[in-house]
């Protein structure tokens, strides 16, 4: 068996009186592109500064590459050469140009080549003319491209983002997937942070779902789909039949000419028994994770709730 | 080790873009004065002069100016009060405090720190780096002043009243009051967020305590509090008048100093970022 890539033992981090982590547990294996799910304010930036030692535990640990992570321990210098990090609040010193800042931060590893930078230069659209301006001059996405090159320019074996898609468009966001795979296929390992389910859905293997500092899921996304409940609103010309005994519905609310659906797993068959029925529209959006949430939390206060 | 002083030299370089036009301001405005100082008591009656200046300034900035007195009101007095000048306080602490401060809060306040922090190097990496930056700014801005007051001592042909080497031990004394300031600021940047903030404390640090220094002169009531103000370990004219520094002034700031960055660095390396 592998060790894992990183591995998160009882993890807890209070302020004060306020509990911002929980004791959280879970490992990522080498290679993996791991999805951390969860609200703003859930926690989830908050274990990636435990997990590069910028913040104390209150207790726990956290192993990458089988070492234990002590803040400014020799061993951590030496885990960090391995490591890419893109904080969730960007910041970058606004003087700067965005060349200075890609060479300034590729100094801090000077072992490692940026065989990786023209690859990223070009996927993200990032031309010399707009590397020579100041920081403080360019667009927020542009910034956020210039912070996903440093995170990534010297193809690092361990890969940190927290909310990487902020700021960039959706050609932007497509390259961005494209360049996480690619990365995912030279063997590297990359933790993902973000609150947009759809997102983790479309990059991860594996995904953790916080909320309030608290692990309230770990599981494959194949296995989330299946669980997934997710909302369908359909229009009828007129008040609509009963329909609670379709295929895949967990429930039905209806609202005038309007029916919502409450569906689990597999909607291919559901669809097909909705042609049967004439109607005016149907919305079926992207899910929202406080949906996952009342999932998982009516199935916690059952007895056999799942494995987290 | 290699690896450690290439990224040394990194971080050194990048706060050289960042602080090095402030910077050269302050070191050419700390020359000049020299220099305008040394003019000035080559083109007036000194005695006649200080007598009427010191007469028409406030109690406290008499109390500033008795040292020169004890100098006995002479060009030697007026020359080496160009180190113990107002605004010479003014532009080291101005530097002092915008480095320690920027060092820690400021870098945290810009949203900064979590990237830089997140680079492979330790924390002391980072502290050592900054530290030796201030030293190594102090030691140039000092040493302009001393080659400053040796041109301009050479120039107006002053060099009879007084040698540029008297000013050798000033230079030690005045490195030590500077690094004092820059460890107590140091010290409220390792608590802090906000670089402005500590700035600010900073400042009414050091105004306070060049002040206290003033009226408990001349309010015999108070004269235990000298003690406690940095400023009494810093003494120019007592250097010239007794040829001599006092060690127990250096040790005393040293010491200060040592404690007060001692302590920021303990907090640094423990603190969470942000």
């Amino acid at each position: 068996m592998n060790t894992p890539c990183l591995q998160l033992q009882n993890l807890t981090k209070h302020y004060r009186q306020v509990v911002a982590l929980n004791d959280i547990s879970f490992a990522v294996e080498p290679g993996e592109i791991f999805g951390y799910l969860g609200p703003n304010g859930a926690g989830k930036t908050t274990t990636l500064r435990l997990m590069l030692g910028l913040v104390q535990p209150t207790s726990g640990e956290v192993h990458m590459f089988g070492e234990r992570v002590a803040p400014s321990s020799r061993q951590s210098v030496t885990i960090r050469q391995r490591l890419g990090f893109l904080p969730g609040e960007l910041n970058l010193y606004p003087e700067m140009t965005g060349q200075a800042l890609l060479d300034y931060f590729a100094r801090f590893r000077p072992q490692r080549p940026l065989v990786w930078r023209p690859r990223l230069l070009e996927a993200f659209a990032l031309d010399a003319a707009t590397l020579q301006r100041r920081v403080k001059l360019l667009s927020h996405g542009t910034r956020q491209k210039i912070g996903l090159v440093i995170a990534m320019q010297h193809q690092p074996e361990l890969l940190f983002l927290d909310e990487p898609t902020l700021g960039l468009d959706p050609l932007m966001q497509r390259a961005f997937i494209e360049v996480i795979k690619e990365l995912s296929q030279r063997g590297a390992t990359i933790f993902f942070s973000s609150h947009i389910l759809s997102e983790v859905e479309n990059l991860c293997e594996r995904v953790a779902i916080l909320r309030a500092g608290e692990l309230i899921a770990l599981e494959t996304v194949a296995r989330l789909r299946e669980k997934m409940v997710r909302r369908m609103t359909l229009r009828f010309a007129a008040i609509p039949p009963d329909l609670g005994h379709l295929s895949g519905v967990v429930r039905s609310e209806a609202q005038g000419n309007e029916l919502t659906f409450f569906v689990r797993g597999d909607i291919n068959l559901l669809l097909k028994e909705l042609t049967d029925y004439h109607l005016e529209r149907l919305v079926f959006p992207e899910p929202e994770l406080e949906d996952i949430f009342a999932h998982y939390y009516h199935h916690r206060e059952q007895p056999a709730g799942p494995v987290i | 080790m290699r690896t450690t002083i290439i990224i040394a030299s990194n971080l050194l370089a990048r706060l050289f873009k960042r602080h090095g036009l402030f910077l050269s301001v302050i070191g050419l405005l700390l020359s000049g004065l020299q220099i305008l100082i040394c003019a000035i008591v080559s083109s007036v009656n000194l005695e006649g002069a200080m007598r009427e200046i010191s007469q028409s300034l406030p109690p406290f900035m008499q109390a500033l100016l008795s040292e020169e007195f004890a100098l006995g009101l002479t060009s030697r007095g007026l020359i080496v009060f160009a180190w113990n000048h107002p605004v010479v306080h003014a532009m080291l602490a101005a530097a002092m405090i915008l480095l320690a401060s920027r060092a820690i809060a400021g870098e945290i306040e810009a949203g900064t720190m979590e990237l830089v922090l997140a680079q492979p190097f330790s924390r002391h990496t980072y502290l050592t780096t900054q530290i030796t930056f201030a030293i190594l700014i102090l030691l140039a801005l000092i040493s302009l002043m001393l080659v400053s007051i040796r041109i301009g001592l050479s120039i107006f042909n002053l060099q009879r009243v007084l040698s540029w080497q008297t000013f050798l031990p000033v230079a030690v004394n005045l490195l030590g009051l500077e690094i004092t300031i820059y460890g107590v600021t140091l010290f409220l940047s390792s608590l802090s967020r906000e670089g402005g903030r500590v700035a600010t404390a900073a400042l009414l640090f050091v105004l306070i305590s060049f002040l206290l220094q003033a009226v408990a002169r001349l309010w015999p009531a108070i004269q235990f509090l000298l003690h406690y103000t940095i400023f009494e370990y810093y003494s120019p004219q007592q250097i010239v008048v007794s040829n001599g520094i006092s060690w127990k002034n250096i040790v005393i700031l040293l010491t200060l100093s040592l404690v007060a960055s001692g302590a920021g660095w303990w907090r640094f390396m423990r603190r969470d970022i942000p």
